[in-house]
């Protein structure tokens, strides 16, 4: 009876497999407007990374669970196999392409101090030394700051692009480090009223580049489907579309 | 095809080799070339869709980006609204330092001037707006427009960078389709080099084919259909290069071959008639049959020999002796096991007329390799006379060995070594067969030696047979008188001396007695006959003294009765004379000696000169009769009683014609003497050379009856015999043997 049983659910096992195999999970950072849009209850509701993915999903004919995550959570989660794919923004560096396989760029990025307006425009060099500066934990921004000269109490790490901006507000913070379009949502909600980009956007390479889709070690060929759609979508002027719903000038 | 001459001639392998080479090396500049052509293309292509359309892409984003710069920049410097121009500004100075105008260094630049123009128009709008919250609606007008002029001529610098942008664009398409064109350019040139090159490629490929191989192949394959026709050796073109050469020294081989195979095929053909000749004509009986022994073919003579009209639905068994049949199975299974392939022998058949036939057969099996035999074929000989005369052979074989004589064989050629000798001789001298065949003439006779066993082996292989009379020592030690009778014998090629041995030892002892009781007789006839004579010649001459002087006295009767005592005793004294003669034959007559018959006819004839003319008769022969081995007296004898009796028995009515004559036979001459007389009846042919036996009574004829009974003793006395042919009335022929000289 025993053997049956294992038979069974071997059996059972076997004819499960294509339909998880088809099934995607997918980590969107719980980011702030305009990547992610969540309701009352604090579930995805849109955004472009919500969007993206799933548009990505139904040209791969995949079905996708979206899972909001910190940041970290994502990178954690992504590099351990629970999420197999993760939208979080992501700028491709060495020690993460040890952990994580990396799509096609989807869009380009650059990083911005926001501070109250009027305020004198930010040293990134000597930003530390002379402001309490939020930053997203994980991220290259926080890496960044962290090499900076400077008290270590001038890095606040946060783990939402909506506690920064909370944290901007509520002067827990005198500036912020974001990625520059990311910060163009807050800028201008009337939440964002007082605050401006202080100064242009850093030069250094190691917070500016290429955004990317994350997938998870083991699967190269979720990856390659990946960057079909994505080339399917970016050639047929869906994905041009896309961006142009969510942000005022062509970011890719 | 000398070989020299081969291997000084060009070799179509090279010449195909060094073609191909070259054909190899064309193709390969022409696949080179598209190679080049299509890799290109494929650079071309790739470069647009790695370089140009990204760097065109590029350029449409930042077009587009500028133009929405120019919006927000334009916002910006205008709007009332302050949330409006904060907005835009904002977003102008995210915008203005997205990687997207970043790309060109000039581009770069000069957005970067127009980051720094907004950040100053919106310091200024930023006064204007503290100027009208303060109430200062003039002077933030007059700010506002200060703004708005600062931000305008950016716009033409956002314009320009924009067409610039453009032309960036157009000039890349220009250029990567120039580059396609050449590529295209390249392609078509390659293309038509490539057709070129094949065309000429497949012009000197015919050609060389052409010339190399098809017409020397066209050549041959005419020779060789010439040479399949039966014709002379082809007449071939002188060969261009070597594997022609080669090739037609293969057609030259193949025509000999073919010329061989067709003498072979005409010899087999002749061969297979010859077979089919000697087959249907063969005397011997052949039979062709099948795994079972069915006839499938059979000749004449097997016909005859069984004496059948055919051999529809006839097996071989049936017409084997039904005693042989059993033996025959067990050769059908040999060679049907394959133990055997061939088996020869000699067997009964029945013929159609239930009489049995012997014959020599030989059977041979007909198979594929190991298989089991799928035929057979059988050759019968009529052996029946063979078979009879080897029945015949050891019945006297059985006769010769079981005869009570010694016959015995000698080996000159070995000394004279006993080669045969029947069980007779082996018990004669007392030795065993095989003892007796080690043993020669000295060993059994004590008076012959080596030298003269020798002498008279060649005195019995030069004569047809020697007897001679000698002494052997036989079983017990004696030694023994024999006769020994010598007679040349040839047997397979090589000289033998056969005779037999016979023990003469009663004989000789018998001899002796008749010897003599002969001589005792001659002695006594010839006393008797002498002494017979005085008493006759004294009663016959008292008689007649008693007649001449007491004639007067007697009468009639009494004289008759003198008369016939007178002629009794004269016939008395006849009788007793021709009985003196006839014993003194043997012992009287001379040695025998070429003797001429033509002489003793002649004399004989003048003895009976008075008879001859006083009967009228007439004695002829055809001159000169022959030499013959006798006793000139005796035959003169014998040649006047025949005669005499020719003349005296002559028929009444006519004259005695009397003829001699003389045929060879063999060794021995045939004398004949024929009458026209009286005839002898031929139950009195054997009866008339008996003595004094008459067919007459004694007043018919003259004579005793003893002259016949004296012809034979002649006749006998030189080996030769007599005898009378007559039917009576028709007149005789007496004929006698003689050795011819």
């Amino acid at each position: 009876m025993r053997v049956w049983l294992i038979l069974l659910g071997l059996v059972s096992i076997a004819g499960l497999r294509p339909a998880l195999a088809d099934e995607v999970t997918v980590g969107i950072t719980s980011t702030a407007p305009p990547f992610v849009d969540v309701d009352a209850d604090g579930r995805l509701i849109g955004g472009f990374n919500v969007d993206l993915a799933r548009l990505l999903c139904q040209r791969m004919g995949r079905t996708c669970s979206l899972e909001k995550a910190s940041f970290p959570q994502l990178l954690t989660r992504v590099e351990e196999g629970t999420f197999q794919v993760g939208f979080a923004n992501l700028l491709k560096t060495p020690d993460r392409e040890q952990k994580m396989l990396f799509s096609v760029p989807i869009w380009r990025s650059t990083s911005s101090f926001v501070a109250r307006a009027g305020t004198p425009a930010l040293d990134p060099v000597k930003a530390r030394q002379s402001a309490r500066i939020c930053v997203v934990r994980k991220t290259l921004q926080e890496a960044y700051l962290t090499q900076q000269p400077g008290p270590a109490a001038n890095v606040v790490p946060v783990s939402t692009h909506a506690e920064l901006f909370q944290g901007l507000r509520a002067g827990h913070c005198d500036a912020a480090l974001l990625p520059t379009v990311q910060g163009l949502s807050f800028l201008a909600s009337p939440e964002g009223a007082g605050f401006d980009y202080s100064g242009p956007p850093l030069q250094e390479p190691n917070v500016s580049g290429n955004v990317h889709i994350v997938v998870t070690k083991g699967r190269p060929e979720l990856l390659k489907q990946i960057n079909d759609a994505f080339a399917e979508i970016n050639r047929d002027g869906t994905y041009r579309t896309l961006i142009a719903r969510y942000f005022p000038f062509d970011i890719l | 095809m000398p070989s020299q001459i081969v291997t000084r001639l060009p070799s179509l392998q090279r010449r195909l080799m060094a073609f191909a080479i070259a054909l190899a090396l064309l193709v390969l500049a022409a696949l080179g070339a598209l190679l080049v052509s299509g890799a290109a293309t494929h650079g071309a292509i790739q470069d647009s869709r790695t370089q140009t359309v990204p760097q065109i892409l590029e350029r449409q984003r930042a077009t587009a980006n500028l133009e929405r710069l120019i919006r927000f920049g334009w916002i910006a410097a205008t709007a009332h609204a302050p949330q409006d121009w904060r907005q835009s500004a904002i977003t102008a100075q995210a915008l203005a330092f997205h990687p997207s105008l970043a790309f060109d260094d000039e581009l770069r630049r000069q957005v970067i001037q127009v980051h720094s123009t907004i950040r100053q128009v919106i310091t200024l709008r930023e006064q204007a707006q503290e100027l009208r919250n303060s109430g200062q609606a003039k002077r933030a007008d007059i700010v506002d427009d200060e703004a708005r002029q600062l931000w305008t001529p950016q716009e033409s610098v956002l314009a320009k960078l924009q067409g610039r942008l453009a032309d960036d664009a157009a000039s890349l398409i220009v250029t990567r389709m120039d580059r396609i064109s050449r590529i295209s350019n390249l392609t078509l040139q390659s293309a038509l080099a490539a057709t070129l090159v094949i065309l000429v490629i497949v012009g000197a490929t015919a050609w060389m084919v052409g010339r190399n191989l098809l017409r020397p192949v066209v050549s041959l394959a005419q020779a060789m259909r010439d040479t399949w026709q039966g014709g002379e050796a082809p007449a071939l073109p002188q060969p261009a290069t070597a594997e022609i050469a080669v090739l037609q020294d293969a057609v030259g081989q193949l025509h000999d071959a073919l010329h061989r195979a067709n003498l072979r095929e005409h010899a087999l053909r002749a061969s297979e008639q010859r077979l089919a000749s000697i087959f249907s004509a063969s005397e011997a009986a052949i039979v062709l049959t099948d795994s079972i022994g069915q006839v499938m073919q059979a000749n004449d003579a097997f016909l005859r020999l069984l004496g059948l009209n055919d051999t529809l639905d006839l097996k071989l068994d049936r017409l084997t002796h039904p005693d042989d049949r059993g033996q025959a199975a067990e050769t059908h299974q040999a060679m049907m096991s394959g133990e055997i392939d061939r088996h020869r022998a000699d067997r009964r058949l029945v013929r159609a007329d239930c009489t049995v036939v012997w014959v020599d057969a030989t059977i041979r099996a007909i198979r594929d390799g190991t298989a089991p035999p799928h035929q057979f074929v059988a050759v019968a000989i009529d052996i029946s006379d063979r078979v009879r005369a080897e029945k015949e052979l050891l019945f006297i074989r059985a006769l010769v060995d079981q005869s009570a004589d010694p016959i015995y064989c000698l080996d000159p050629l070995d000394g004279g070594r006993m080669a045969w000798a029947n069980a007779a001789t082996c018990r004669h001298f007392g030795v065993s067969e095989a003892q007796m065949l080690t043993m020669r003439i000295p060993d059994w006779d004590p008076g012959v030696n080596q030298e003269k066993a020798e002498q008279l082996m060649q005195a019995a292989l030069h004569s047809d047979t020697h007897v001679l009379e000698t002494c052997h020592r036989v079983a017990g030690g004696g030694v023994i008188p024999v006769e020994v009778s010598a007679s040349s014998l040839h047997h397979d090629g090589r000289p033998y001396v056969a005779g037999y041995i016979r023990d003469i030892r009663d004989r000789n002892r018998m001899l002796e007695a008749v010897r003599r009781s002969n001589e005792d007789l001659q002695q006594f006839a010839y006393v008797a006959s002498h002494d017979l004579q005085e008493p006759l010649r004294m009663v016959a001459s008292f008689l007649q003294l008693l007649e001449r002087r007491y004639g007067a006295v007697l009468d009639e009767d009494g004289h008759e009765y003198i008369r016939f005592a007178v002629d009794g005793a004269v016939r008395m004294k006849q009788l007793i004379e021709d009985l003196l003669a006839f014993s003194r034959i043997d012992t009287s007559g001379a040695p025998l000696a070429p003797t001429s018959l033509e002489q003793a006819t002649r004399e004989a004839c003048d003895n009976l000169a008075t008879a001859i003319t006083e009967s009228g008769a007439s004695v002829t022969w055809n001159a000169p009769l022959p030499q013959v081995r006798g006793d000139g007296f005796q035959l003169v004898r014998l040649m006047q009683n025949l005669l005499g009796n020719a003349i005296k028995y002559r028929s009444a009515d006519r004259k005695a014609d009397i003829t001699v004559s003389a045929v060879r036979v063999g060794d021995y001459w045939t004398v004949s003497v024929a009458d026209n007389g009286i005839g002898i009846a031929p139950e009195y042919h054997d009866r008339i050379f008996m003595i004094f036996q008459r067919l007459h009574g004694i007043g018919a004829y003259e004579g005793t009856g003893i002259g016949l009974a004296i012809c034979k003793r002649i006749v006998e006395r030189h080996g030769g015999e007599i005898w009378v042919e007559s039917q009576g009335n028709t007149g005789s022929t007496f004929k006698f043997t003689l050795k011819a000289v």
